[in-house]
């Protein structure tokens, strides 16, 4: 191969090698960190919440009955409006909690306990009913929570929790979680741990998605509830059909507002589709221009050599010799570009991790990013390439 | 050393064909030196290109060092010129990005020599034309005598049977012309046949036979000249004038 009169002539034409190794290099940077930050996105969709999403759905409502401005009507009311959910057909599980899977609902505090150095930060669901049976959560440990777990009194603050594993395991290890007490940052508020849950995991939480406290309190109060419920699979849409009449017949009193816990989910991933589907444009439009340059630099490159590679030709170069020539040459270009590639690669991604995302780069992406620009060099150089195999030698006899 | 019987080569284009050879035959022996000339546009150029393999024939027969060439593929033509034919241009045609180590380098690279051996043959060709101190030196940074040098010396280093120059000193003055045609006889002196295009007097008095061409046809113009020590051919020309 001769490699060594190859380069020893590119250095002749700097500039324009120049130009293209840094479009090469810029490429495979940026085309790298867009894969990273698809794949990312894609993990964070693919991940499961622990929840049996597909079934869940959210009812509230908001009263303007004058009977609703009597806190004990709506204690009656909500138990009523249960008993009407539950006996729908095709409904598994009903509880009162604002918590909404892959949205929120409720607080996340910071909090402190025993033998575990420091405050710690963790989401707190106020729930009541059958919370866990509707999310489709297993209580692993201890036990669920029953009615007497709430107070009677609405202003007197509930005394035991149910957390999940994740969090007892950051709290306490292997040991027995069930009898510590967590309090309020102000170690005010002390609750008892009466049981375990899991699997839980709240995309929505970010950074302390697995980290939940469960009370027995109210969703509810004189301006209106929110019911979680669960159907069996496929019966979602005859439910959702007829909660509405059923609480009416209840009372009505009010107007309802009906919440798929998968649409949630939906809008939920809005954000990251719009990521995957801007950092896709922007790679193909990269790889293209990119490989619309390297055709443009071996289009000219042939273009301007006519009489030299008819000379070659001349001088006992065959076809093949001279299409290994232009390609080895554009595979020079190409590899020195993925060289500074790389390099450009972990800058950026590293640039990305401070301010942007929080995923560190493969190195099987980089890899992989490198034999696409070149099979994508390679490709871009064969039409110029075989062109000038077409060059006949006598060009080399032929005066201008 | 070549052997042609009634080429014909035409050119054709959508419009026009162009009979730019018309049944020429001519034969050259190893170690002649001719030189052949005739009015612009005869088919000087096409001759030698035909005899260099660097283009086809339409019909005849030709014989090239004992060898059938009528009916080569490209990769077989390709070789008989990188190994049995060098090559002397008007314009050079050496390699603008390559200095003139490389450029010599060249066709030894394509015969796949190993590197001491090609780095032996350049600088033994160099030395004989003159330009050892020269190797790390562009051709723009040359004379065009100089540049033709270089151009000689990498047919040297390939060590031809047989060369075929169009118009060597067509690009050069009285002087530089001069120091060619010595260089192209020494290299015929030591056996070497050549066969060379030229449109002036002077370089085509050098040679042993002087061939005319006239419409894609060729013709002795004089009688061989002898030179000495160097082997006198016969002409072994079939020459058909109009
Ligand atoms: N590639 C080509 N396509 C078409 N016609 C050609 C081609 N090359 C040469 N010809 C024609 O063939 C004829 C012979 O051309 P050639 O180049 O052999 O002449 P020449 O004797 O070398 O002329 P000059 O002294 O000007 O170099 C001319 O009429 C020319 O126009
Ligand atoms: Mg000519």
């Amino acid at each position: 191969m001769p490699f060594g009169p190859i380069i020893r002539a590119m250095r002749h034409n700097r500039m324009r090698f120049a130009f293209i190794i840094l479009e090469i290099a810029i490429t495979l940077a940026i085309v790298t960190n867009a894969v990273n930050m698809i794949l990312d996105e894609r993990k964070k969709m693919l991940q499961p919440s622990g929840f049996d999403d597909d079934n869940l759905v959210s009812i509230a409502y908001q009263p303007f009955a004058p009977e609703f401005k009597e806190q004990s009507y709506v204690e009656a009311l909500v138990q009523k409006d249960m008993r009407a959910i539950h006996s729908i057909p095709g409904v598994k599980a009903v509880a009162t909690t604002y918590f909404l899977p892959w949205q929120g609902g409720g607080s996340s505090g910071v909090w402190k306990t025993d033998r575990f150095n420091g405050k710690f930060q963790a989401q707190l669901y106020a729930a009541r009913g059958e919370i866990f049976q509707t999310l489709g959560v297993k209580v692993t440990q201890g036990r669920a929570f029953v009615e007497t777990d709430t107070p009677v009194d609405s202003n007197v603050p509930t005394r035991v929790t149910i957390i999940s594993r994740a969090l007892a395991k950051k709290l306490w290890g292997n040991a027995n979680p069930i009898g510590h007490v967590i309090t309020n940052g102000e170690g005010a508020t002390p609750r008892t741990v009466i049981g375990i849950i899991d699997d839980f995991y709240n995309p929505y939480a970010w950074n302390i998605g697995e980290f939940v406290l469960f009370t027995p309190g109210r969703a509810y109060d004189t301006t209106g509830a929110v019911f979680l419920v669960r159907t069996e699979p496929g019966a979602m849409k005859s439910v959702v059909a007829q909660l509405e009449p059923r609480l009416l017949s209840v009372n009505p009193g009010r107007v309802f507002r009906i919440v798929k816990i998968s649409d949630l989910k939906d809008q939920y991933f809005s954000g990251g589709k719009l990521v995957i589907r801007a950092m896709t444009a922007i790679i193909i439009i990269l790889v293209f221009i990119t490989a619309l340059g390297i055709m443009g630099i071996s289009s000219l490159a042939v273009a301007e050599r006519t009489k030299q590679i008819g000379t070659r030709r001349a001088l006992g170069a065959t076809r093949a010799d001279i299409l290994k020539h232009f390609l080895l040459e554009n595979w020079l270009v190409t590899t020195a570009g993925l060289i500074l590639g790389v390099i450009g690669a972990y800058g950026l991604n590293v640039l990305l991790v401070s301010k942007l995302s929080d995923v560190k780069m493969q190195w099987e992406l980089v890899a992989g990013g490198m034999v696409l620009l070149w099979i994508n060099g390679l490709m871009s150089t064969v039409p110029a390439a075989m062109r000038a195999t077409l060059v006949p030698p006598s060009i080399a006899t032929r005066s201008v | 050393m070549l052997e042609m019987t009634h080429i014909k080569k035409i050119y054709r284009t959508i419009s026009i064909e162009t009979h730019a050879l018309e049944d020429l035959s001519l034969s050259v022996k190893a170690g002649e030196f001719v030189s052949v000339t005739g009015p612009s546009g005869s088919g000087k150029t096409t001759f030698l290109n035909v005899a260099g393999l660097l283009d086809t024939f339409d019909s005849g027969s030709y014989i090239l060092d004992g060898k059938d060439v009528s009916r080569l593929s490209d990769r077989e033509m390709s070789q008989i010129r990188n190994r049995t034919i060098g090559f002397v241009f008007q314009s050079f045609n050496l390699i603008p990005d390559l200095n003139v180590f490389d450029n010599v380098d060249v066709p030894l690279r394509y015969r796949g020599l190993p590197a001491t051996e090609r780095k032996a043959r350049i600088e033994n060709a160099l030395s004989m034309v003159g330009l050892s101190a020269r190797v790390r030196h562009l051709p723009s940074q040359l004379s065009g005598g100089q540049q033709q040098r270089v151009a000689i010396a990498r047919v040297l280093a390939g060590d031809p049977k047989l060369i075929l120059a169009d118009e060597p000193t067509g690009n050069l003055d009285s002087a530089m012309s001069r120091e060619i045609m010595d260089l192209l006889g020494k290299i015929n002196d030591n056996g070497t046949t050549i066969v060379m295009v030229t449109h002036n007097a002077e370089c085509s008095e050098r040679a042993h036979r002087q061939l005319h061409v006239f419409d894609g046809r060729i013709a002795d113009v004089d009688r061989p000249r002898v030179v000495l020590g160097s082997p006198v051919a016969t002409p072994g020309l079939t020459a058909t004038l109009n």
